[in-house]
């Protein structure tokens, strides 16, 4: 059950970061309020450990760092969706 | 708490830390002095407008406390006269020194990991919370205020602890918690990590001393301006933005309370009214709690230096996340502890801290309004503040599970002993 459990765990957050990443492409088209926004930020601090490990070990397994990107895709998406329902694409402040 | 022992093979070379620490600094400088960002080109308005009237009149020859009523403790001084004087090159001198003191802070930040054993890779991710931090927080609450100056001394203390260095790292805490009062939540920290009891009544009364330094003279001239401050502290309602107040207001977005929100004494948006007293008392009795909690579980420890590390950052978000005011730039706190942590939690919780100042960036910059208005926002507020609180039971957890790993090690230990005589 525990597996199962994990298994979906993992489904459901690659799902989650697919669509944030994609969302957050495709709302950005300005890439200066894109790159002022910091939404990229979060993927790169979580996978640089991940692909650059120390002797060649890794901290932590894809399981972890998909996890990890569950909240910044959530919060991105929530993000994306509060700016443009609120009309200030392309208004940076 | 030896480097000698922290360090292992998989740990960066002195030359990688170097680097890391330059290219750190290097994306900070890019980020706030280049587009979009750049802070040399911002309209001077916020608080370093207050600042420029504070250094203004103290170069006129008033005194601070005395002649004119200040909100900050007198540890907040040196930042705000230092840019003087009030003349047009104040702001940018001002962010000058706030982007110095950053440059420094990730330099420090570097060192401690560093001194601490982490990798490379390690390093590298912990680094850019802080130096991206003028792209995902506004950047006039990151050069605009003077947050960065405790951080500072923050910084300075973990590192010259991690360094053997204890006088030094208390007095830096003392220099601090009469800046901010966050720094003083780390001085038991301090004292746990100490092997020994020699010389700590002399260093404690040497630090005592560096943090009267600035509050006696302006006692004995002012002490009612002085009591002024103190009053603030401790008199302050409950913040809008507070972990409380965000769960009141989503109370009031499903129709079960009424807010009452006003511009108080603290400068801030903050709740009226019998339940927001309540939850202000409460969120102070969750901060003290939340805060013996790390210093029991750092006590229970092997007290090491990766455990010091992940301390230091549970103290900052606990005090942070429970606190009954919670402004949006003590968040430039929360991006420099963070990256402290090591270990198993450490994806989350970076990951989690940039999710949380996202959400900041969206309230301070778009929401403002909507939230003193009861609007939707608050449940961003609440996002964010629950965010927060996960980081910090994550941070908790894995001091609590080092403390486990610690005992099993020792009574091991003590059984080999005594099957071994």
């Amino acid at each position: 059950m525990l597996r199962g459990t994990g298994t979906a765990l993992v489904t459901v957050s690659a799902v989650t970061v697919i669509v944030g990443g994609v969302a957050s492409l495709l709302v950005f088209t300005d890439l200066q309020l894109f790159l002022a926004f910091g939404i990229w930020i979060a993927p790169v601090v979580v996978l640089i450990p991940f692909v650059y490990p120390a002797d060649g070990e890794r901290a932590y397994g894809l399981r972890t760092v998909v996890a990890a990107l569950v909240l910044p895709a959530i919060t991105s998406i929530w993000v994306v969706w509060l700016v443009l329902s609120h009309g200030v694409i392309g208004h940076h402040p | 708490m030896s480097e000698a022992r922290a360090r292992t093979s998989r740990s960066a070379s002195p030359r990688a830390a170097a680097g890391i620490a330059a290219a750190g600094v290097a994306v900070l400088l890019v980020v706030s002095v280049g587009p979009p960002q750049r802070i040399f080109s911002r309209p001077n308005q916020g608080d370093v407008t207050e600042y420029f009237s504070y250094t203004q009149r103290t170069f006129e020859g008033e005194l601070p406390y005395r002649d004119f009523s200040i909100e900050y403790p007198p540890g907040a001084l040196p930042p705000l006269l230092a840019a003087g004087p009030a003349d047009h090159g104040y702001y940018d001198r001002f962010r000058l020194l706030m982007l110095g003191l950053g440059a420094a802070s990730i330099a420090l930040l570097v060192a401690a990991l560093f001194l601490a054993g982490a990798e490379a890779a390690e390093i590298a991710s912990g680094v850019l919370v802080p130096a991206t931090l003028p792209l995902t927080l506004n950047p006039g609450l990151v050069f605009e205020r003077f947050d960065l100056w405790p951080v500072f001394l923050m910084l300075l203390a973990v590192v010259a602890l991690l360094r053997g260095r204890q006088l030094l790292s208390l007095v830096a805490l003392s220099i601090g918690a009469v800046a901010k009062l966050f720094p003083l939540a780390l001085v038991p920290l301090v004292l746990l990590a100490r092997r020994g009891h020699a010389h700590l009544r002399r260093d404690l009364a040497l630090a005592l001393a560096a943090g009267l330094s600035f509050l006696l003279p302006f006692g004995a001239i002012a002490p009612r301006g002085l009591g002024h401050v103190g009053a603030l502290l401790v008199r302050r309602p409950l913040q809008s933005e507070s972990l409380g107040a965000s769960m009141l207001l989503a109370s009031h977005r499903l129709g079960f309370y009424s807010p009452t929100i006003y511009y108080s004494i603290g400068r801030s948006w903050d709740l009226a009214g019998p339940a927001a007293k309540v939850v202000a008392v409460l969120s102070t009795l969750a901060e003290a709690a939340a805060l013996v909690a790390v210093w029991v579980f750092f006590a229970r420890s092997n007290r090491g230096s990766r455990e010091l590390l992940l301390a230091v950052a549970a103290v900052v978000v606990g005090f942070v996340a429970f606190g009954k005011v919670f402004s949006t730039q003590y968040m430039v706190w929360v991006a420099f502890a963070v990256p402290l942590a090591l270990g198993r939690v450490r994806p989350f919780a970076l990951a989690a801290t940039i999710s949380a100042l996202l959400l900041s960036l969206y309230d301070y910059d778009w929401g403002a309004f909507d939230l003193i208005a009861g609007g939707r926002t608050s449940w961003v507020m609440l996002a964010r503040n629950l965010i927060l609180v996960a980081v910090f039971g994550s941070l908790l957890l894995e001091l609590h599970a080092r403390g486990r790993v610690s005992a099993a090690r020792a009574d091991a230990g003590a059984a080999h002993a005594v099957a071994s005589p």
